[in-house]
């Protein structure tokens, strides 16, 4: 029933994270456990590549604000790209733009890591 | 039916008064002379008939008595043996009345007559009662083949009897002398006599007895035998052997009182011997079968006790007792305890909760019961160890107590619930029996354990469908029940929760001149948890507008408070606004939320879509840095609609949102209803997009307000505007 992954992949410094399919309250522990996973090995510089995701809901949304704090209090960051316009438009209403850098590309989220730009 | 009746009654009463009367009657007959050589072939039938039926009263008489009482083998042969003495002690006294005879079949004085019939009639009795009496014992458990044997040794018995007769009495003078005349008689008699063996073997009643009982039944058995040995000597010749020869035997007086009746009571006493001989050997061969005999009983007896268990509702506790209890009562196990996985420490460790014979710490000390535990959970199959000194798990105990084990999973489909353990006090004790019978122990305990756990499952389910539905009441208590009747415009609303209880709220506040604060707001997830973060927000809504209601400062506030109480992946976002009902201003804020959607009287729709975050988002300044608030103006007939995301994320078969497109035409369609025409046109055109897809993906809220516009001042405006 999950029509949900995700796929790790080291890019640089950073670590991208691709979700595919539909991220809602089902799915979303499938996500949060990746992340979690990451900080745990120390893994700090996250791009969540979205460009396979077809849907989120709010619980979606919360996953990333679940470990944000810890993140950033280590300096890292996770940073969204890709995002489909219709994904983006949940992302944005919520006013995730303004606490996440939501760029267009993989690339441009690790010259903001290598710029060490936080978006708050 | 009258006759019948009479006859029933006739019939009841019949033997017991046909019987003294007949036997009167033949006796004073032959008292006072009887038959002799002169008299012909009718008399001599009518007397011999008179007697069979005479001896045929008293075989129905002696059935009706033994019919009625039930007793016991040990009580049927202690029934035998007084009735024996009794009646052998009477018909000593008989014996002992003075006359004889002469030579053969000439009596030497009349009262021989009295005295042969005595006797007769006595042991006449005797033999029937020993064959009702012990009759009892052969047809335990009848079967057809068994009922048909009985009356065919009865029949047999009866007309071999009888042919004597037809020799004996009636027609001795006409038949050929030889083996021609009495062969049919012989073959008649060993007819009998093999009916006699066959019915001597149906032993049934044996298996059931107790050792004590079967003790006893040797003994009065070999006293019977005795006795009846005894009986039928007395009536032999056997006296006159050991000495005195003076006195005619007495089984001369019966040939002489009817030679048929003597063969009769020689063949019933004859059986009654064999029978005896036949239990007693049996008895002595069962003996060593009672304690097997007994334990298959026990067995039954516990299975009985289960289904007992079955049918009441149980504690797990007494049904792990009962699952130890049973090996160690059935007789297959000397201990016997329980395993289940520790499920609360999270490691796979076994203990154990219920022993018989044994304490806890002894097994501890004796069997790594996890290890045995954990192999069956995994490979489903017994455990069967022989010799515990051979296998690793286990260790021999000082006290020679613990030799052999058996461990057997009480396995459902999907699970092994528990293991039974059972051990034994010598090695290689558990033979394929009791493998068997204590696996079904285990099987019928697996199955009284998860009926036990699916009726705890179902009440727990119940006991939380109850709280939900209690939570559900008091959650649509916190929404707003009627909507308040206001000049001006007009309001609609209602709230849909996908699951019992949801995380989406609205609510409306009369704040006092003319002003009135509205809400829709959307916990995110939903269920259980997001209802309690509604009900927080309802409680900061109805204290916080009151004294804060601009949008700004109740957001921030709103913010401040949930940003304490929050989870971190938990948010809001609410949408926020204050109208003012003579001028129709609104000043409006949106927290994340979706966009309210503004539609004016020609049509023209709109998102407003001004800057906020949800609540919960940031917990510092930069929620209050970003929040926007939007100020507008109604015109007349302008409609505002509320909504959470439950709205535009509906989807049909097909996985299509029914999206922002869709809520805008259906409510520039519905614009001239007023809100309540307007909620309604929604919902449905929502619901007819889901189609059969009803139940709802995520909780649903509507909140619609129709501006009709200030009458007096809107006419006002027109005529300055006119004139």
């Amino acid at each position: 029933m999950s029509n949900f992954s995700v796929a790790f992949r080291d890019f640089d410094i950073a670590t991208i994270l691709t979700v595919y399919g539909e991220l809602d309250a089902h799915t979303a522990p499938e996500l949060e456990s990746a992340i979690k996973k990451c900080v745990n090995e120390g893994k700090i510089y996250l791009i969540v590549n979205g460009h396979g995701l077809d849907y989120i809901s709010s619980a979606g949304l919360g996953v990333f604000m679940a470990y944000i704090e810890e993140i950033r209090a280590l300096n890292g960051d996770i940073k969204i790209c890709a995002l489909k316009p219709k994904v983006f438009n949940v992302f944005d209403l919520l006013g995730f733009p303004r606490i996440y850098h939501i760029v267009k590309t993989e690339e441009e989220a690790l010259s903001l890591f290598n710029q060490g730009i936080q978006p708050v | 039916m009258a006759i019948l009746s009479v006859f029933k009654r006739l019939w009841r009463w019949l033997p017991l008064i046909g019987f003294p009367l007949l036997f009167i009657g033949t006796t004073v007959f032959a008292f006072l002379g009887g038959l002799d050589e002169s008299s012909t072939l009718v008399q001599r039938i009518v007397h011999h008939a008179a007697l069979v039926l005479c001896f045929l009263c008293l075989w129905i008489t002696v059935a009706r008595l033994v019919h009625n009482s039930r007793p016991t083998p040990v009580q049927t042969f202690w029934q035998t043996i007084l009735a024996i003495l009794g009646i052998s002690f009477v018909a000593f006294l008989a014996f002992q009345i003075q006359g004889d005879f002469i030579e053969r079949s000439v009596p030497a004085a009349s009262i021989v007559h009295i005295k042969s019939a005595l006797l007769s009639v006595l042991l006449a009795g005797l033999s029937f009662f020993v064959v009702h009496r012990l009759g009892r014992l052969v047809r335990f458990r009848r079967t057809r083949t068994g009922e048909r044997n009985w009356r065919l040794m009865i029949l047999f018995i009866g007309v071999a009897s009888l042919s004597t007769a037809l020799v004996h009495h009636l027609f001795e003078s006409y038949l050929p002398e030889g083996l021609y005349a009495i062969l049919p008689i012989i073959v008649l008699c060993l007819t009998a006599i093999i009916f006699i063996l066959m019915n001597s073997v149906r032993l049934a009643w044996i298996v059931r007895l107790s050792l004590r009982g079967k003790g006893a039944a040797i003994g009065l058995g070999t006293a019977i035998i005795v006795l009846l040995v005894c009986v039928l000597a007395a009536l032999g010749n056997v006296g006159s052997i050991v000495g005195s020869a003076t006195l005619t035997p007495p089984g001369n007086f019966l040939l002489f009182y009817s030679t048929p009746l003597t063969v009769v009571t020689f063949f019933f006493l004859f059986f009654g011997l064999i029978y005896a001989l036949t239990s007693v050997l049996s008895l002595i061969f069962h003996l060593p079968t009672t304690a097997d005999y007994r334990r298959s009983t026990d067995e039954m007896v516990a299975m009985r006790t289960l289904s007992g268990l079955l049918r009441e509702v149980v504690e797990s506790e007494k049904l792990h007792q009962w699952a130890v209890s049973t090996p160690v009562e059935s007789g297959h196990a000397n201990t016997a305890w329980l395993t289940v996985q520790n499920l609360e420490s999270g490691s796979l460790t076994a203990h154990i909760v219920a022993s018989r014979n044994i304490e806890s710490k002894h097994i501890n000390e004796l069997c790594d019961i996890t290890a045995i535990h954990n192999t069956i959970v995994q490979t489903r199959e017994p455990v069967l160890i022989q010799d515990t000194l051979i296998d690793t798990r286990t260790r021999k105990s000082k006290s020679g107590k613990f030799e052999s084990l058996l461990a057997i999973p009480l396995s459902t489909r999907t699970e092994v619930l528990a293991v039974l353990f059972a051990s034994r006090d010598v090695i290689h004790a558990f033979e394929r029996e009791d493998v068997e019978a204590i696996g079904v122990f285990a099987s019928q305990a697996t199955l009284v354990l998860e009926n036990a756990r699916l009726l705890e499952a179902t009440i727990e389910r119940e006991r939380l469908a109850n709280e939900l539905a209690i939570a559900r009441d008091v959650q649509q208590r916190l929404l707003p029940q009627t909507m308040p009747d206001l000049p001006n415009l007009n309001l609609a609303a209602s709230s849909v929760a996908a699951r019992e209880v949801g995380g989406d709220y609205f609510d409306i506040l009369e704040l006092g001149e003319g002003e009135l604060a509205f809400i829709v707001a959307d916990v995110s997830g939903k269920g259980t948890s997001a209802a309690f973060y509604m009900a927080e927000m309802q409680g900061i809504f109805q204290a916080v507008a009151r004294i804060a209601p601009a949008p700004d400062i109740f957001l921030g506030h709103a913010n401040q408070a949930l940003g304490e109480s929050l989870e971190k992946s938990i948010f809001i976002t609410a949408i926020y606004g204050i109208i003012n009902c003579q001028s129709g201003r609104i000043a409006l804020a949106r927290a994340g939320h979706t966009p309210a959607v503004l539609v004016d009287a020609s049509g023209n729709a709109k998102l407003l879509c001004s800057d906020g975050l949800g609540i919960g988002l940031d917990r510092g300044e930069l929620f209050k840095n970003v929040l926007e608030v939007e100020h507008l103006e109604l015109k007349p007939d302008d409609l505002l609609v509320l909504y959470t995301d439950g709205v535009v994320e509906s989807r049909n078969h097909e996985g299509e949102e029914f999206g922002y497109d869709r809520l805008l035409q259906t409510v520039q369609a519905a614009r001239n209803e007023d809100a309540q025409g307007v909620h309604d046109s929604i919902r449905q055109t929502v619901d007819e997009f889901m189609g059969s897809n009803k139940s709802y993906d995520d909780d649903l809220t509507l909140l619609i307000i129709k501006w009709h516009g200030c009458k007096t001042l809107s006419s006002g405006t027109t005529q300055t505007s006119l004139s």
